[in-house]
């Protein structure tokens, strides 16, 4: 529980560091965008809202545990339970397998309309295999 | 594979939440568990079988694996 208690708070010191340089990194990606286009740049400052947001939340979320030892035996069972492990291993097994089946029928009908299309999504599709086969073999070599 | 957690568990008065408390598993967990949804890891299966003070061949019934039987 003194190990989880630590994850947490190193959890809440990053929420927290991103919180509080929100406005410094925000001005920054302006500098840094400010070549692009009107598109890209408020894609990137959305991105980093949504960034901002979901600290904030964590940061309140883990302060307010934090304070409460009846709350983080909660959410350490929460976190722990085996079952959700399970879920959450079979969840990611199961989608990351649609998600190459869907991939490779898109590859295939958006070659009758747009090759350029067609080829981008055969790279995402590369890219989404090769990322599969280093991280099973990660775990290969680690178990 | 079934496991005897929900007749213990009623015989002894113990809630799904007193249990789930006890192994350190969601309420659900439990549930799932006796109704045979979900199988127990072993370190799960051995401090069920620790909380109610019996073996885990006790508490789980292995039914047997058709791959084990047409191996030997």
């Amino acid at each position: 529980m003194e190990e989880f208690k630590k994850k947490l708070k190193t959890q809440q010191l990053i929420s927290s560091m991103i919180c509080t340089s929100s406005l410094a990194i925000y001005f920054l990606l302006r500098f840094l965008t400010k070549d692009v286009s009107d598109f890209a740049q408020g894609l990137t400052t959305g991105f980093w809202v949504a960034i901002e947001v979901l600290a904030l939340v964590n940061t309140v979320r883990l302060l307010v545990t934090l304070r409460n030892e009846e709350e983080i035996k909660k959410l350490y069972i929460q976190e722990k339970d085996e079952r959700n492990i399970a879920i959450q291993k079979e969840t990611s097994q199961k989608s990351s397998v649609i998600n190459v089946i869907v991939l490779g029928l898109a590859v295939l009908v958006a070659g009758f309309f747009d090759i350029k299309v067609s080829v981008t999504l055969f790279a995402v599709l590369s890219v989404s295999a090769l990322i599969t086969i280093a991280v099973n073999l990660y775990y290969r070599n680690k178990m | 594979m079934q496991n005897r957690i929900q007749e213990l568990r009623k015989a002894r008065k113990v809630t799904q939440q007193e249990l789930a408390n006890a192994l350190s598993v969601t309420r659900q967990t439990i549930i799932s568990l006796e109704n045979g949804k979900y199988n127990a890891s072993l370190t799960l299966a051995h401090k069920a079988a620790q909380f109610f003070g019996i073996t885990i061949e006790e508490l789980f019934i292995f039914e047997g694996d058709e791959n084990l039987e047409g191996e030997s």
